[in-house]
């Protein structure tokens, strides 16, 4: 649970919630609230009614259970809304229908220029053999901005941020952001190289080096590993193991398939980890 | 990763099935088919028929289980694919099947009518039911159909073949022209801007606000151009009536293109009007003997089961692909009829790779439209 | 909140609780009804072990009452008010009474606009439409 006074991300003006109903958004809710509250930030708390297109339909449109599942939703909204104001965070309430969810929550992030979507990381089924629900992979294939992943029974501390490298591009700016929230609140760095094969170790070495130099002149304080091993296994374990509060980790942001959509080291970190991860994209 | 979420999601939903819908009896009626249309076909297996029956008692069974089912099956599809399981039925039998045209129809209409009847129940209480416009609805419903089925035992009694070809033909026509609408779409726009009431709708006075949930607002909506609305309604009916189709398809954007109803109200308002005025037109085919009661009880209670199951356990799927492969078949079936009506009329007997080929196309386009989907 | 300030019409209530119900028993009559026919073949109007081979065969609705009924011909639309104890007179009364389900559905919604019950809105015009519909039915079973 974060009870930290200073937000960590410097600009934060706005935040997009997206919850699905389910007891897997549980973690993301509680720690959008606490989020919003920290920095001051307006919170956009959204859910959508998953009900099909009418304007597809000829006849026979379920509306009853239609009507429903709007109900459902809107108390939904209502309850999260109270809860946010309870604890003194601005928001704002938006609710959409229709059968493309990942769709409207892209839609919407953009439109009120979000710059973080949290949601949870499982859907409504709860299937947890599955990785991360559909919806959560295609929001973060896509997203206009950072996404913070939040499994439903983990919170956020921000005392230490586990940053992994593979040295390319994609983790570059996942580590100025890291180094960023670092400096804001003064947490300290563990990052991590992860290498398959021995030949490759002295690369790792190299990018981990890096990302070193770089924070101790922001006067971050840094612990630099490079270990061997299975890439997502391993940065799992070590953020269990030293205690990380939360990963983060860049994504390739491809669309299409979506084992492509953000690298499967990314998408197994997400998916094993028992702290939130904040999934950073190329601009 | 689309399809296993998709199953799962679906067994949650038969999970939870008894919560959203609170009509605890619609549910003892389905169990309670379900274990008779079951049950009592593998009891029959054991019952020996009476000596001078042709038939074992298993085959009779299998045959009422069977209409059971395509009318469940229908009733599902129907939904889920948007079309209506109305519009699939009579065609495909009238284009596929060597039964009665009549027959065919009367069946057809029944199918058409119960999905909605029984959904009107519970829709009133919700309030999107404009009952006022759904009963003012039904009369031209109800006099187009009645007319329209009339003619059709009519034009069956005294063409005989001639008429059964012409017939098919007419419909393959219209299946066709179905076809043209549901792959190009029809402009619908879910809260019409209406400025002003016409003296007709004022008359009758068909305003009714509504709750919307998602906007969390009342709304109230005006209609217009109700005399024109009530002409276009009775041919509907009149050929919904005839070909032993569902009307639907066609109400919909009727009321809210014509009328500038809301699209929600327009669904519950249609299901209210077509299923009351289908109790007026079903009485000439009963007169005529084409409701045979054991071929039309699975029939009914097929679609009253397939209705309330699917509109819960389908609410939250993706169904753009059953959208399309009932696209395909209307496509395949005004073929199939065209060419059944110049078979009957001795004009030519198409062979059978022909039949093949134009499935083949229709399977191309099928797979073109979902391909296109997905972009 | 606004929801309860909206009001549902009774009439719809009505008209819809009705159509429900009748819809409801009648298919409980009409899943019943073929068992019945079944469990004793010989008490039927029409043969049900000869009828789906005849519907198959393409034969149009005279020609199968005549080759099935016991009658050799169709008994007419309202048979099972003639002898209720037959299989498919059960079947039929079942058929009938969901495929009839407007009918009272309407003469109930007419009396709701008629004398204004249940704070709907009285309205003379919708009793008037009501009671046409009514009318329809009727002259559609009877005629």
């Amino acid at each position: 649970m974060s009870a930290d006074q200073v937000c960590p991300v410097a600009r934060m003006e706005k935040l997009l919630l997206a919850s699905d109903r389910s007891e897997f958004s549980e973690g993301a809710i509680r720690e959008a609230i606490n989020l919003a509250k920290t920095c001051g930030s307006k919170l956009y708390i959204m859910s959508v009614a998953e009900e099909p297109d009418i304007r597809e339909f000829a006849e026979n449109y379920p509306l009853v259970a239609a009507q429903e599942l709007e109900k459902v939703t809107r108390a939904h909204l209502e309850s999260l809304k109270e809860r946010a104001e309870k604890e003194g965070a601005a928001c704002e309430i938006i609710e959409r229908r229709g059968p493309k969810t990942h769709e409207y929550i892209i839609d919407e992030a953009a439109k009120n220029e979000a710059e973080m979507i949290i949601m949870g990381r499982h859907g409504r089924t709860g299937i947890t053999r599955i990785l991360m629900g559909s919806v959560t992979a295609r929001v973060i294939g896509d997203a206009p901005c950072k996404v913070l992943v939040v499994p439903r029974s983990a919170g956020i501390s921000f005392e230490k941020i586990l940053i992994s490298t593979d040295g390319s591009i994609f983790s570059e700016f996942a580590i100025r952001e890291a180094i960023s929230i670092a400096k804001n609140i003064g947490s300290s760095l563990i990052a991590l190289s992860v290498y398959k094969r021995d030949e490759n170790s002295k690369a790792a070495e190299a990018s981990v080096g890096m990302v070193k130099d770089v924070a101790e002149r922001e006067g971050i304080k840094v612990e630099a590993l490079t270990l061997k091993g299975e890439p997502y296994e391993v940065i799992v374990n070590t953020a269990e193991e030293k205690d990380a509060g939360f990963i983060v980790v860049g994504s390739h942001g491809r669309t299409g398939i979506e084992r492509l959509l953000m690298g499967s080291v990314a998408e197994r970190v997400i998916g094993y980890a028992g702290c939130p991860v904040l999934v950073v994209r190329r601009p | 990763m689309e399809r296993t979420e998709a199953l799962p999601r679906w067994k949650v939903a038969l999970k939870n099935w008894y919560k959203p819908y609170p009509w605890l009896e619609l549910f003892a009626l389905c169990a309670a088919a379900i274990a008779v249309y079951v049950g009592w076909l593998l009891i029959s297996m054991s019952i020996e028929a009476p000596p001078e029956a042709a038939v074992s008692t298993f085959y009779v069974s299998s045959w009422i289980s069977g209409l059971f089912l395509a009318s469940l099956g229908i009733g599902f599809i129907g939904t889920l694919g948007g079309i209506g399981g109305g519009v699939i039925w009579s065609p495909v039998a009238m284009a596929f099947t060597p039964m009665d045209s009549v027959i065919i129809r009367a069946s057809g209409l029944v199918v058409a009518m119960f999905n909605a009847l029984v959904a009107t129940g519970p829709l009133a209480r919700t309030g999107l039911c404009n009952i006022r416009l759904g009963i003012f609805l039904m009369i031209p419903v109800g006099v187009g159909a009645f007319v329209g089925a009339k003619s059709a035992i009519f034009v069956a009694a005294a063409f005989g073949i001639t008429g059964e070809a012409l017939v098919r033909m007419a419909l393959a026509c219209i299946i066709f022209a179905l076809f043209l609408y549901f792959l190009l779409g029809g402009k619908k726009t879910e809260y019409p801007d209406v400025k002003e009431e016409d003296a007709f709708t004022r008359f009758f006075d068909f305003r009714l606000p509504y709750y919307e949930p998602s906007a969390g607002k009342v709304i109230d909506y005006k209609l217009h151009r109700g005399l024109l609305f009530t002409i276009a309604v009775f041919f509907v009916g009149l050929i919904g009536g005839f070909f032993g189709m569902g009307g639907g398809w066609a109400i919909v954007p009727a009321l809210n293109v014509i009328m500038g109803c809301p699209l929600k109200v327009a669904a519950a308002v249609s299901m209210t009007g077509l299923g009351m005025g289908s109790c007026v037109s079903v009485w000439p085919y009963f007169k005529a003997g084409a409701m045979i009661p054991i071929v039309i009880a699975p029939l009914l209670v097929g679609q009253v089961v397939g209705g309330v199951l699917g509109a819960q356990v389908l609410i939250g799927m993706k169904a753009a692909i059953v959208r399309f492969i009932l696209i395909g078949v209307l496509l395949f079936t005004s073929f199939g009829l065209f060419t059944k009506g110049l078979a009957l009329l001795g004009v030519v007997e198409l062979p059978l790779w022909s039949r093949l080929g134009f499935m083949g196309v229709c399977i191309v386009l099928v797979f073109y439209l979902i391909a296109k989907s997905k972009e | 909140m606004e929801e309860q300030k909206m009001r549902i019409p009774f009439a719809g209530i009505v008209i819809g609780d009705t159509l429900y119900w009748v819809c409801i028993i009648g298919a409980l009559i009409a899943l019943i009804g073929p068992v019945v026919s079944l469990l004793a073949p010989a008490n039927n109007m029409a043969d049900p072990f000869k009828i789906f081979s005849l519907v198959w065969e393409g034969k149009s609705s005279g020609e199968i009452w005549a080759a099935a009924a016991a009658a050799g011909q169709y008994p007419g639309p309202l048979f099972w008010m003639q002898d209720l104890s037959k299989g498919d007179a059960i079947t039929q009364l079942g058929v009938w009474l969901a495929c009839s389900c407007s009918l009272p559905a309407a003469l109930f919604g007419g009396i709701v606009y008629l004398f204004g019950l249940g704070g709907a809105r009285r309205s003379v015009t919708y009793f008037i439409i009501c009671m046409f519909v009514a009318f329809m039915i009727l002259y559609a079973m009877l005629i």
